[in-house]
């Protein structure tokens, strides 16, 4: 029932992901990445999350070097939101028009990001701050047990 | 480009895609020849310049797929910074 929900995301959750080799203050905010992205792979429905064209293509165009890898794996857990490209609107309607669109689709659709809390055009959309996509991944039991499982062990 | 740097570039695989699903997802006969169990976790890679036939590894302990992600942007330089 839970995977019928999809998620949109923008830069900020690979950012943060790639910063988690840096050790330092921006650690914490890398695990958060790593264990949505962990979540994404464990669901059985609804695997990728969505991402507004703009972004998705400037992501694209940096990662596409070497042997691609890099790109794959980020191809596998994000996908580009099918909502057109205008050169007229910013990112912040584009965030809007492609929740508009999955939410016609899906039961919920909850948009992940820091950017957009307390904004008023926001208000009646589920936003996931860092600190609340934590706490929304690490309520899931049978997922922190699979987590668990697969970094520390049965015995953990 | 000399006849070398053409057989180089031939030879040189790139990822073309990346698929991590669950073993229930795969079809019957792909758990059963591969010995995947339904709760694995699978990685189905294909590469170009490489045999055209799928690769499917069975992820494993310590072989989760945001660990092998974070190895793809350490080798690909991008480990540590902003991606944008």
């Amino acid at each position: 029932m839970e995977d019928k929900c999809v998620f949109i995301v923008d830069e900020e959750i690979l950012n943060r992901f790639s910063l988690l080799e840096s050790n330092g203050q921006e650690y914490y905010g890398g695990e958060n990445a790593q264990l949505f992205f962990e979540y994404l792979s464990y669901r059985k429905c609804n695997k990728k999350a969505f991402m507004i064209p703009s972004i998705y293509k400037k992501i694209i165009k940096v990662l596409t070097i070497n042997d691609g890898e890099s790109l794959a794996y980020f191809k596998n857990w994000v996908r580009e939101g099918d909502i057109g490209e205008s050169p007229d609107t910013t990112e912040e309607q584009d965030t809007i028009s492609l929740f508009n669109t999955l939410a016609v689709l899906h039961e919920q659709v909850f948009i992940v990001s820091d950017k957009y809390d307390g904004n008023s055009n926001f208000k009646n959309i589920p936003i996931l701050t860092i600190e609340k996509l934590d706490k929304y991944l690490r309520d899931k039991k049978d997922f922190m047990k699979y987590i668990q499982n697969i970094f520390y062990g049965d015995n953990y | 480009m000399n006849s070398e740097n053409i057989l180089m570039e031939r030879k040189t695989p790139k990822v073309v895609s990346i698929n991590i699903v669950r073993g229930c997802e795969l079809s019957d006969t792909a758990r059963a020849t591969e010995g995947i169990s339904r709760d694995d976790l699978v990685e189905i890679r294909v590469e170009r310049n490489s045999p055209a036939e799928s690769k499917i590894t069975r992820l494993g302990k310590n072989q989760s797929p945001t660990m092998r992600f974070r190895d793809a942007l350490e080798k690909e330089g991008f480990s540590g910074k902003k991606i944008i």
